[in-house]
């Protein structure tokens, strides 16, 4: 699975890809500074060994010590040899490298006066003493002072211009010569520490984690999760929760998420008609927002406001760091739908000086000397069409929400600049509670996206039929209904007993499934076209075909959603034609 | 034109059947014939134009941004020795656009014909530039005019036959987004060159005959900056206009009245598009390549 790359790593992703004349693949290593800027000429080399060596070669080799205390020090030395053999080939037909290459040099012995203590202490010595070796010969300047081992190293590290066949052994037989590695990996003893409290508070941020569904609200920060093996599903502490206080929940969930967006007869109504059969004895709850830690009734809730602020900061801070990426994303994405709108757009009549002749209006050039007396055709820019955005906002996205809400805003931003009325929701579960949190409303800040944040559950068949009461009113005849998902329904709320589960069972697998399936189905019917970007594990893929059928786009990486969903709502605007 | 075609080699029946047809349809609106700025290079799309325009069909051309359509388009109606009429193809274009419409002069409504109209009379070349642009509608008024009839039906007017030199040449980008297919019924009367990526020896001779002055080494390099940013767009990492071969071009004319290279190609290149992180992108690139101080005494022999 591709990860999420900030703007500068996609930038050196490019020098690498422009070096291979290749597009596409991962490279084994990027190079770049302490202070974020890009070493072109690093990232050009790392390149044209893809070029000239391949790609299966050189991760071979590199997983030849992968794991290796020394591995490192390998890496680096690895690299140096890479670097002469991939130059001299590539020179020919690049000849600017070399000065390239002595731009790189300067800089690296430029760089040695701005290093601190800790960046001295953290260098191999014999790394070092290899890169100066190298980066001297290349300025024309005096070799540093070496050992005559290291003499002979440095020297050995000069490889020739070597074919793809002689390379990679010439690198691991020089390696061996000089006792630097024989073939074995040998790993460092492995340290295990248990950590509670407040110190494995500090570790669950900066440590990958694995995430819990629980029945009380609260916005964490995993690091990283593994997509395929998913969320664990633990209803054993739901229940737990579940069996405390039920009557409590509502004033819970007001707490937590602020005052309802409808009045209570009409949310009463709502519940009547949708909470039945298995979404019997759930409840419905939209609002526009959670309350800032001032608003909020009591500590529980007040908690759950600053980290709620807290991640609204997280994403508007990771959408800064990356704004130069996002934005470029933003005009691409508009330029897309823009020419499709255009293209597809319906025509519209005008009065004109030329066209086809209007005989009706012929008196006026006579009388009126209004020589408008012909129509013309013209397109109409009117989209004719909104956008409903629901984001998964429950716990299995907590690792990534920082790029949802990115790309979210994305999405809203480009749709916004087409002139197409867009509404981003965010929809959660909690305590039998189906969320619904309207982030930006048709004609909102397209900003307001960055208040999105992930906890609790997902019931997404009550959720469809909850959007598809909100959709009754939108500024626009048709609409398009579009959902980030995983395709794993889940909620702590069970089905209750009777009809066809006449013993109850967990909301999840199957009937989950089918029940939302089900209600996609009845949204169509009623003329909502709603379509899904699916990232999750493949094992939910036959799910995510199930519930969405023809129109699902499946993304590997969060990155993609915008675009993923742009591409969606092109294939939507020539059906809509 | 003629000696340039003999130069590349096209075939000499088929230059015959040039000359041939240049006798018998003798020129007509001088200043409309183009005079092109650029020759198409590739002897194989060259002898199937040629081949397909001789034989009295109308054209397609296909392909990605900077792969020729226009400029072989255009050497095309040289090489016949036509006057050409280029329409632009956008959505909102219609029928009318197209054939002609009527406009109120001196108290009464007269015709005024459009390009195809003047293009049959006078048996001109009309280049239909990106023709998958309009909507088909607006396309069916040319059916009948680019079928065996050769005839164009004007609404409330004359039926108007096509004069026999009469050919049309359309243009598209497949897969540029939001533009349609061609029906069915308009691809039938085409018959389509799927036009190639120019090749490195044909930029190089591009180049060459375009800066005859800049040295071989550099040449190379300009001819290789130009694949790199083609693939960068192919990767989707930059949008489709810095890649411009008459903008590199361009910007190697500013190198010879001495702008040095950097800005001379963000000036013909980097600042075709306005978005930042693009252009840094296109940097990079040009760094990888072209030092970006190279002055005119550099880069051109003296």
């Amino acid at each position: 699975m591709s990860a999420h790359r900030t703007a500068g790593q996609r930038r050196a992703l490019n020098q690498v890809w422009n070096g291979a004349g290749i597009y596409g693949y991962e490279p084994l290593f990027l190079s770049m500074n302490a202070d974020g800027t890009l070493n072109l000429y690093l990232n050009t080399i790392v390149g044209c060994v893809r070029k000239w060596y391949g790609e299966e070669g050189p991760s071979r080799l590199f997983e030849a010590w992968a794991g290796d205390r020394r591995q490192t020090l390998l890496d680096d030395l690895a690299w140096l040899a890479l670097e002469s053999a991939a130059f001299q080939r590539e020179l020919p037909h690049r000849p600017i490298l070399a000065d390239l290459r002595r731009a790189y040099a300067a800089d690296f012995f430029d760089r040695e006066h701005t290093l601190s203590r800790q960046e001295w202490m953290a260098k191999n010595q014999l790394s070092y003493t290899m890169q100066s070796a190298r980066w001297k010969a290349v300025l024309g300047r005096r070799p540093p002072v070496m050992t005559p081992y290291e003499k002979r190293l440095s020297a050995a590290l000069e490889l020739g211009p070597l074919g793809e066949r002689e390379l990679f052994s010439a690198i691991l037989e020089l390696f061996a010569r000089f006792r630097l590695f024989d073939g074995r990996s040998r790993p460092p003893p492995v340290l295990r520490f248990h950590l509670t409290g407040k110190w494995a508070g500090v570790m669950t941020r900066l440590m990958p984690t694995e995430i819990v569904h629980t029945d009380v609200a609260s916005v964490g920060h995993g690091a990283g999760v593994d997509e395929e093996s998913g969320p664990r599903l633990d209803t054993r502490r739901a229940k737990i929760r579940l069996k405390e206080n039920v009557s409590s929940d509502r004033k819970y969930i007001e707490s937590c998420f602020g005052p309802s967006l409808l009045p209570e007869r009409e949310l009463t109504a709502i519940e009547q008609k949708l909470c039945t059969g298995i979404h019997l004895g759930c409840h419905l709850w939209y609002t526009a927002g959670v309350p800032t830690p001032e608003q909020a009734p009591n500590g529980e809730a007040r908690r759950l406001a600053q980290q709620a602020q807290l991640q609204q900061e997280r994403n508007r801070a990771a959408f800064g760091a990356d704004s130069a990426l996002y934005q470029n994303a933003i005009r691409s994405l508009t330029e897309q739908i823009q020419n499709c709108l255009q293209v597809h757009s319906q025509a519209e009549e005008e009065n004109a000086r030329y066209g086809r002749l209007n005989s009706r209006r012929v008196w006026r050039a006579v009388v009126l000397s209004d020589q408008r007396v012909f129509t013309r055709r013209t397109d109409s820019s009117r989209p004719g069409f909104t956008v409903d955005l629901l984001l998964d906002a429950s716990s299995s996205r907590m690792h990534c929400q920082e790029i949802i809400a990115a790309q979210g805003y994305i999405l809203a931003e480009s749709l916004a600049r087409c002139g197409v009325p867009v509404r981003v929701s965010g929809f959660c579960s909690l305590r039998g509670y189906t969320i619904l949190r309207v982030l930006k409303g048709f004609g909102e800040n397209s900003r307001n996206i960055f208040r999105y944040f992930a906890t609790g559950w997902n019931r997404d068949g009550l959720v469809l039929q909850a959007a598809g009461e909100l959709l009754d009113s939108p500024p626009e005849q048709k609409r398009l209904l579009l959902l980030l998902t995983d395709a794993s329904p889940n909620d702590s709320h069970r089905i209750p007993p009777g009809g066809k589960y006449p013993f109850g069972r967990d909301y999840a697998d199957a009937p989950a499934v089918e029940d939302a399936a089900r209600e996609v189905r009845a949204l169509r019917r009623r003329g909502v076209r709603v379509g899904a970007v699916f990232m999750g594990p493949n094992l939910n893929a036959p799910a995510a075909e199930t519930i969405y059928g023809q129109s699902l786009a499946r993304i590997r990486s969060i990155d993609q959603l915008a675009s993923a969903a742009g591409r969606l709502i092109r294939a939507e605007i020539q059906e809509l034609e | 034109m003629l000696s340039f075609l003999k130069e590349e080699g096209v075939s000499p029946e088929l230059l015959e059947g040039l000359e041939w047809f240049r006798r018998d349809h003798p020129a007509e609106l001088p200043e409309r014939v183009p005079a092109p700025q650029f020759h198409y290079y590739g002897r194989e799309v060259w002898e199937q134009a040629v081949a397909a325009l001789l034989c009295g069909k109308n054209l397609l051309l296909t392909g990605g941004k900077a792969t020729g359509k226009n400029v072989l388009a255009e050497n095309l109606a040289a090489a016949f020795g036509r006057p050409a009429w280029n329409v632009s193809f956008h959505v909102n274009l219609d029928a009318s656009g197209l054939v002609g419409m009527d406009t109120f002069a001196d108290g009464q409504v007269q015709f005024r014909p459009g390009p195809i109209c003047r293009c049959a009379q006078h048996g001109g070349f009309g280049i239909l530039d990106e023709i998958n642009m309009a909507k088909n509608e607006a396309l069916a008024v040319l059916h009948a005019a680019l079928d065996f009839r050769r005839v164009l039906d004007i609404p409330g007017y004359d039926r108007l036959s096509m004069a026999p030199a009469t050919r049309f040449i359309a243009t598209m980008n497949y897969g540029y987004a939001g533009t349609r297919e061609l029906n069915e019924a308009l691809a039938s009367r085409f018959v389509v060159i799927q036009m190639p990526t120019i090749s490195p020896e044909n930029l190089d001779r591009l180049l060459e005959r375009r800066c005859p002055a800049l040295k071989k080494k550099y040449r190379q390099q300009f001819g290789q900056l130009f694949f790199d940013l083609q693939k960068k767009c192919e990767g989707g990492e930059i949008s489709t206009k810095p890649l411009d071969l008459r903008g590199l071009l361009d910007a190697l004319d500013l190198m010879a009245a001495g702008v040095p290279s950097g800005p001379a190609l963000d000036m013909g290149i980097t600042n075709k598009t306005s978005d930042s992180y693009e252009q840094g992108l296109i940097r990079d690139v040009m760094a990888a390549r072209i030092f970006p101080r190279l002055t005119r005494g550099e880069l051109f022999e003296p």
